[in-house]
């Protein structure tokens, strides 16, 4: 037990540092090396997650989700990103992935359909991770979206995905996002009153 | 079955609330009528007969003229302030002002099922024209007034004064309106309709309150009614069109509007290259205006484009006019020129993008208002006007599930096979102040098995019975009802009530009371309240969330939790940071603590960690039943005091703890690997109050996966693992191959593969297990999808004396439907 407190307290610390050391801008810009296409996201991603309470009081499956630009040459395509993870330790950890080739997002009760586009890099075209893996474990998943969906999710009150047929897993919001709402609404804003809006395809 | 008689309740209640909120717009009235009102124009008067229900109007006779005009009708069961029964009575009526229609009376015959009609007696023969009204339940009926009838002064005084100065004018006396602009109608505006020989389209001109408005007509007709025939066929692309007298058309003249170039003008010929090398001219300096913000001259150049010859770029300028006006914060207009450009491009390729554009610019015209939820409030950008229906949505989905067990060649065990059917019922109402919504979600498990078991028997599910209600004006919102929530040191689901308080995006205040829901097919733990308060905020950065809470929840009188605590959550560039912390006071102990980062170094490695420190279950007083052979908590109280149910509740809750490390790395953008490694350890309970102690253990894993798309077809994924993990009993060695592969646009076809190899300690034996399987999904079009799952294990465990072997399978068959 003390050599568990032992391991707990610097971990702990190390984390705070890690997470508290920088001040972050909303929406991060940067040029992807190895494709040369400028990709942007939201720096936050808005938290969804499927309550499994009958497993144990704090035993859930999460979704962060995250909108992201891809610029090729003025060319623009926006992708919704879904990192999947589960604080449950499942013993197959691929199963996580089930129902997510097709999802649907209830954005204030407007069921939006995305299809997805591949589980890689290789599905939006770029070379580096766009955002930081929750759990190393954790399934990275592509949607196409438009700028107006993501608009949509935004400035949405409720978010619901629901996920697999048989049975359907849904995820809720989870509470109280203030900063991904900011990072949503910033990305979003740099599309209506940017340059990008007006070289959708 | 299991009784859910608070839940039902409790989801009357919320039925009538949402009631009386449909009802607050009706007006007051005894009838099926709900409505009726005239209103008087200088070709026609307008009837518009308003219903407590929906109407479908099914056509009417005689067609045009008469002294009694019968109107068929089919009713609706969707009925505002009244049951549907009301569509089936009977009534008469007289309308105010009704002399202004020539009206006598109105009546109403529902009486006979499938033969509903609405009889207007007029005072003469005639010539009227009916159509459906915009909202589902009204009816516009005009009745055109005879022209001399209507020498002198019209109703209207702006329309009088106006026809004051109107100089008498021969020839044919009615145009059709079709379409008013505020800016000069550009050569794209122009219908593109075919008109017989005689007629043409033109456009006026008129002021009115100051407002020069430009219309789009077709002329003339020599009678109202050949004008109301030619109307009927225009209405379908021209629903907002009108008949007007052609002197007010000429009268702008007489008023000297400064549009002389645009009046009676012919539809121009087709543009030149010269033509079309200035509106590309324009349109980069249009997309320079855009550029750099100036998006009121973006908006006078695109409408330059716009009246130009027909040229090439004009689909273009309209879109990106609408597109400035909507960044201009002028919400309205933004929304005319969307629907501008889908009347007159719909086959353009930019038409799908438009639609899309107007959908979410209707959408959130109502979320861009200051809100009091979630936190989600966008800027209020100018006064963008507010949708005002209601969007009701429901959500279906049944799926069959079936297990099936044997046993070294024995006979078949089925131990499930059961239909799960859910439905969930979703009902919003945007406002310009007032936010509603309502959700009922609620399944059934229907046990295909004779089976006497109670548990195995049909159960029903109440998930969600809430109302919720958001001031915008006030920040005010309040959630009534079955709901969850998984902050403020709730755990999840519950009955009761849920306030927050937001004074602005980053900082709220919220107050929760109710009783939990431990499972969703029993009522609510009446044992149990509680009630808490909370705060969230952003202190020290743009991607720092901060909250604090207190609950307490009591039972049986008792203290049950007492906790404080802390939500922190942070997603910076490079790093990510989520931890809550719940503190109980009574028991004075740590109920939970879990903390989670990320770290993306250099060379894309990104390394997470995450520790989880927790009594499980979690800290209450009410763990004190575990092992109990009472059925109650009050029970207990009668056999021990406070104290010692206090430590057994600290006994039973035995503290366990998970660390977890991972590391993972994309090496190409088709390839990316991870590892983990998990130890966890649950401590040892001791003995008391008559329960066994629980020995101490652990448990630990350590994994490394490979993802690989594109391996064999476009866009498919292989998922390689590995696994070993081991705990006091028993060793495992596992590798997964799971395959995806999309055909098509709607099928997914997931063929998976896994093999374990197990050592068990306690007899030394070994067991092989093979469990192949495979998951197709299909989706059918944009508002359904099936799946189906199947999968097969086979396992041979090899012990000192003999060998077991075990066969078992599983088919999960489902749909789901949205509308």
């Amino acid at each position: 037990m003390n050599m568990q407190v032992k391991f707990t307290i610097p971990i702990i610390l190390a984390l705070l540092g890690a997470g508290c050391v920088s001040t972050s801008t909303l929406v991060e810009e940067r040029l992807d090396i190895g494709t040369g296409v400028t990709v942007t996201h939201a720096t936050a991603p808005i938290m969804l997650y499927h309550d499994n309470s009958a497993y144990a009081a704090h035993a859930r499956d999460y979704v962060y989700l995250g909108p992201v630009e891809i610029n090729r040459m003025g060319d623009y395509s926006y992708y919704l990103w879904l990192g999947i993870w589960s604080t449950i330790s499942d013993e197959d950890r691929s199963l996580q992935r089930d129902g997510f080739e097709s999802i649907t997002l209830f954005v204030d009760g407007e069921p939006l359909q995305l299809e997805l586009v591949g589980w890689t890099l290789e599905s939006i075209g770029v070379s580096e991770p766009v955002y930081v893996k929750p759990v190393a474990s954790a399934a990275d998943a592509y949607y196409r979206v438009t700028i107006d969906q993501i608009r949509l999710i935004a400035n949405a009150r409720e978010i619901e995905l629901h996920a697999g047929t048989a049975p359907v897993r849904v995820y809720l919001m989870w509470d109280r996002q203030g900063s991904a709402h900011a990072s949503m609404r910033e990305f979003v804003d740099r599309g209506l009153y940017g340059t990008t809006a007006l070289n959708q395809p | 079955m299991i009784s859910i008689s608070t839940s039902t309740r409790l989801a009357a209640a919320i039925v009538t609330l949402s009631f009386f909120l449909f009802t607050a717009g009706a007006l007051a009235g005894p009838g099926f009528i709900a409505e009726t009102q005239v209103t008087r124009g200088s070709v026609y008067a307008e009837v518009g007969i308003r219903f407590r229900c929906g109407v479908q109007y099914l056509g009417h006779d005689p067609s045009a003229a008469s002294d009694v005009l019968r109107i068929r009708l089919e009713t609706t069961s969707v009925c505002t302030g009244a049951a549907p029964s009301i569509a089936d009575i009977r009534e008469l009526i007289r309308p105010m002002s009704a002399d202004d229609a020539s009206i006598e009376s109105i009546e109403y015959d529902g009486e006979s099922p499938g033969n509903k009609t609405l009889r207007i007696n007029f005072s003469k023969t005639t010539r009227f024209d009916v159509r459906p009204g915009p909202d589902g339940n009204t009816l516009l009926v005009r009745v055109f007034v005879e022209p001399a009838a209507e020498s002198g002064a019209s109703a209207d005084g702006a329309a009088s004064t106006r026809l004051q100065r109107r100089p008498v004018v021969p020839g044919p006396d009615y145009v059709i309106n079709l379409e008013s602009w505020q800016r000069p109608p550009a050569t794209a505006d122009m219908p593109k309709i075919e008109l017989p020989a005689d007629k043409r389209v033109f456009i006026s001109a008129a002021e009115i309150d100051g407002t020069t408005w430009y219309r789009v007509r077709v002329g003339n007709y020599a009678s109202a009614e050949e004008a109301a025939r030619a109307l009927a066929e225009l209405r379908a692309r021209y629903p907002g069109a009108w008949i007007d007298r052609a002197d007010s058309a000429i009268e702008s003249r007489v008023a000297d509007v400064p549009v002389a170039a645009a009046v009676e003008q012919p539809v121009p010929a087709a543009a030149s290259d010269e033509t079309t090398a200035k509106a590309q001219e324009l349109m980069d300096d249009a997309r320079r205006a855009m550029t750099v913000g100036e998006l009121s001259r973006a908006v006078q150049i695109y409408t330059k484009v716009l009246q130009m010859p027909p040229n090439e770029h004009q689909p273009d300028a309209q879109e990106f006019l609408a597109l400035a006006r909507e960044r201009n914060g002028q919400i309205a207009h933004a929304k005319a020129e969307y629907q501008r450009y889908l009347e007159v491009y719909p086959d353009e390729e930019g038409a799908e993008r438009v639609e899309q554009r107007l959908a979410a610019l209707l959408a959130t015209a109502g979320a861009r208002a200051p809100n009091a939820g979630t936190g989600t409030a966008a800027p209020v950008r100018g006064g963008s006007s507010l949708t005002d229906g209601w969007s009701i949505r429901t959500f279906l989905s049944q799926y069959y599930r079936r297990d099936v067990n044997q046993v070294n060649d024995q006979e078949e065990i089925v131990s499930q096979s059961s239909v799960y059917s859910d439905v969930s019922l979703d009902a919003r109402r945007r406002g310009e102040r007032f936010d509603f919504s309502a959700r009922l979600t609620a399944g059934y498990r229907s046990n295909l098995m004779e089976d006497e078991r109670p548990s195995s028997g049909n159960d029903l599910r109440l998930s969600y019975a809430y109302a919720d209600l958001a001031d915008a004006r006030t920040g005010l919102r309040g959630r009534i009802g079955r709901q969850t929530r998984n902050t403020g040191g709730v755990l999840g689901r519950f009955d009761g009530l849920n306030l927050t308080y937001a004074l602005n995006d980053r900082l709220r205040f919220e107050a929760v009371a109710g009783r939990p829901v431990y499972s969703t097919a029993r009522d609510p733990d009446d044992s149990r309240a509680f009630q808490g308060i909370s705060t969230t905020f952003a202190p020290f950065d743009n991607n720092l969330d901060f909250g604090l809470f207190y609950l307490e929840q009591e039972i049986d009188g008792l203290t049950d939790r007492q906790a404080v605590g802390a939500e922190l959550r942070y997603f910076g560039d490079n790093q990510s940071l989520w931890s809550i912390v719940d503190y109980d006071v009574e028991f004075e102990e740590l109920g939970s603590l879990f903390v989670q980062g990320s770290w993306r170094l250099p060379a894309n490695f990104t390394v997470t960690g995450v520790v989880d420190r927790r009594r499980s279950p979690f800290l209450s007083l009410g763990n004190a039943l575990v092992g109990q052979q009472l059925e109650s908590f009050e029970e207990l109280r009668l056999f021990f005091t406070e104290e010692e149910i206090r430590q057994f509740a600290l006994d039973r809750s035995a503290a366990t703890t998970t660390f977890t490390f991972g590391l993972s790395r994309p090496f190409s953008p088709k390839l990316s690997m991870n590892f983990n490694a998990s130890l966890s350890s649950i401590d040892a309970t001791p003995e008391s109050g008559g329960v066994a102690a629980t020995p101490d253990s652990e448990y630990s894993y350590y994994s490394a996966d490979v993802v690989a798309s594109s391996l064999f077809t476009e866009g498919d994924v292989g998922i390689l693992g590995f696994r070993y993990a081991v705990s006091g009993t028993t060793d495992v060695y596992s590798t997964t191959i799971d395959t995806r592969f999309p055909i098509g646009r709607g099928w997914r076809i997931s063929p998976r593969l896994r093999v374990d190899y197990r050592e068990i300690n306690t007899d030394q034996s070994t067991q092989w297990i093979y469990t192949p399987g495979l998951r197709v999904q299909y989706r059918i079009g944009r508002r359904a999808r099936c799946e189906l799952q199947t999968g097969k294990q086979f396992s041979t465990r090899e012990m000192a004396k003999s060998d077991q072997d075990r066969e078992s399978w599983f088919v999960n068959l489902g749909y789901q439907l949205f509308f």
